[in-house]
């Protein structure tokens, strides 16, 4: 079969199953983006001044980029949505669930993001020239769960790292440029900067003109905003940065100090090897942050780029960390993580009893606990991963 | 051969995604409700409420009210009687059973009768004080409640769901179902015909 023939099944393929998966996150942040057409321009304050009289309350935790990129997003696909597209997203109620055109504005909401996710493919093809591992993108559950199913906008964001990435060898300003609109979406991409830094050039001049080009898309989107209490007050209430800091030792967050540890290695190691780096660096994060699944995006396309990832050995490893992983998402308390998934082909399937309750009631034993165990056996699993990862380079080199 | 294989495996697997999976996994269905209301009724021994409602579906298996007990202070015993043409059902619980607010779920052994049966469903209580147990009702004094059926027959519940189905589609837009079923057709074709 031709690359184009692959593709083409691909994208026919997405058209036919994602118009029937959701999340209610696509719905509560495009509650906020609707507003962008009203001509609000501070969400925040907005939010603020209306908690009593919206149908929805929660604050917009979020940067600015991200509410004018998608509401400018939502006003381009509006023509395309049926007539009752805003009186779902407005609807809250009972019957929120009942919309025959659910799987309708599904699909136009995710067009976007099916975009990206090609442009990813594309930048991962044009990074390997592995033809399999476009095919590896393109049809593995892993990528449509997280981009389709969960339905949250970081793929844009991850589309600018890689695409970051991809501009490094040609253009370090425009690179950093690339990934400070992602940063500027959503601050998660500070986590890799320092990695993205490095490989591009470890002087001294360099890293610091790298860097403030980097923070320049940021700190343009926020100056407006700076001064506005309800700006600061709805964006702490994001979870990254009390969730990386929450396991300690001796009262000593972990992540922060072994991210230090990773961040030296890639500093000092002679290698421009970035895929290990982040690779590393997800091993870290899904044993020692209390991670919500879609951030797992964040690395994913990162992962592909190892090299040696389709090597048997790697496979039944990220095989086993992919199993532990699913069973740690399974024992969420939260039903939208799995039977709620499947509302737009059946709005009952919110009624069905979840893993949580399932283990909880039936079982009689508690599923927080089995979370916190299934999280060992992942950081277990991991220093396992390193372990023959770095025995097999040490080798390799040998 | 293996493009037949290919076109039957992709259609068949979206007919388990949007018919069978439903009927093997959803064994209740949400029949006549009540969804609208924000007053509290004071639910005490002396205000009684009672409520009908006809069924929709066959084999009424639990109805979820709102309720709301501020503070979760109230421990008194609240009675219920659901009552249909030939049999009836009674549950107690307390009220340390209610939250600030909750729907509660009153499950009890299904009834027999068929659809549309009038039930009557009576709740009283022990409670005396006015202020920490209410009802969530309309301004009809109608409480805020769903209704559920049991449906654990495969066969009857994949019928249920292929009905279901064809009744979502009819009234989903056109231009949607126009573009979902060309791009099956497109893409069976493309597989077809295609090396």
């Amino acid at each position: 079969m031709n690359t184009k023939t692959i593709i083409a099944i691909a994208i026919l393929i997405r058209l036919l199953f994602i118009p029937f998966f959701y999340h209610p996150d696509m719905k509560s942040q495009n509650f906020h983006f609707q507003f962008l057409s009203q001509g609000v321009v501070n969400i925040y304050q907005y939010l603020s001044d209306n908690k009593n009289h919206l149908a929805y309350r929660d604050t917009f935790n979020y940067l600015p980029l991200t509410y004018f990129t998608f509401g400018s997003v939502q006003i381009v696909l509006r023509p395309l949505m049926p007539a009752n597209f805003l009186k779902w997203v407005d609807d809250w109620s009972f019957s929120q669930n009942n919309y025959p055109n659910l799987p309708y504005y599904l699909l136009i909401l995710k067009l976007p993001y099916l975009l990206l996710d090609l442009g990813i493919g594309y930048l991962l093809f044009k990074l390997t020239s592995s033809r399999q591992i476009l095919i590896y993108w393109l049809f593995n559950p892993v990528s449509f769960y997280l981009i389709y199913i969960l339905g949250n906008f970081d793929v844009l964001p991850v589309f600018f790292t890689l695409f970051s990435l991809y501009l490094i060898p040609k253009n370090a300003h425009l690179s950093f440029f690339v990934f400070g609109l992602a940063i500027a979406l959503k601050l998660y991409p500070l986590l890799l900067l320092p990695f993205f830094l490095f490989i591009s050039s470890k002087k001294i001049k360099n890293l610091v003109t790298n860097s403030i080009i980097a923070m320049l898309p940021l700190i343009i989107s926020i100056i407006p905003f700076a001064a506005n209490p309800a700006f600061w007050q709805s964006f702490f209430g994001s979870g990254l940065t009390q969730k990386i800091i929450e396991i300690k030792y001796l009262n000593i967050p972990i992540f922060p100090v072994l991210y230090l540890i990773i961040l030296g290695y890639a500093f000092f190691s002679n290698k421009k090897n970035l895929s290990t780096q982040i690779f590393y660096l997800f091993l870290l994060f899904i044993s020692l942050v209390n991670f919500h699944p879609q951030w797992l995006l964040w690395f994913f396309p990162f992962l592909l780029l190892q090299p040696n990832f389709i090597s048997t050995k790697n496979q039944i490893m990220i095989l086993l960390i992919c199993i532990f992983i699913t069973i740690y998402i399974l024992l969420f308390n939260d039903n939208y993580l799995t039977w709620g998934h499947l509302i737009p082909i059946d709005p009952e399937f919110i009624n069905l009893t979840s893993p949580y309750d399932l283990i909880r009631l039936k079982l009689h034993l508690d599923p927080q606990h089995l979370q916190q165990v299934t999280k060992y056996i992942i950081a277990t699993l991991s220093i396992i991963f390193v372990y023959f990862h770095e025995k097999n380079l040490l080798n390799h080199r040998s | 051969m293996k493009k037949t294989f290919l076109i039957i495996g992709l259609n068949l697997s979206l007919v388990m995604v949007l018919v069978v999976f439903p009927s093997v996994f959803i064994r209740s269905r949400q029949g006549n409700s009540n969804t609208n209301g924000n007053q509290q009724f004071s639910f005490t021994t002396n205000r009684p409420l009672t409520f009908y409602f006809n069924s929709n579906f066959s084999d009424l298996q639990s109805i979820f009210i709102d309720m709301k007990n501020p503070n979760i202070d109230n421990n008194s015993k609240i009675y219920v009687k659901i009552s249909g043409p030939t049999d009836s059902r009674q549950l107690t619980f307390s009220g340390s059973n209610v939250g600030d607010p909750a729907t509660v779920p009153l499950k009890f052994l299904p009834f027999t009768d068929p659809p549309l049966t009038k039930y009557q469903v009576s709740l009283t209580t022990e409670n005396t004080k006015s202020e920490n147990l209410f009802i969530i009702t309309n301004q009809n004094n109608l409480p805020v409640f769903k209704t559920f059926y049991q449906q654990t027959n495969f066969k009857s519940n994949l019928m249920f769901n292929i009905n279901r189905q064809l009744d979502i589609i009819h009234n989903r837009n056109l231009i949607f179902n126009l573009i979902y079923f060309g791009t099956i057709f497109f893409l069976d074709y493309y597989i077809l015909i295609h090396d």
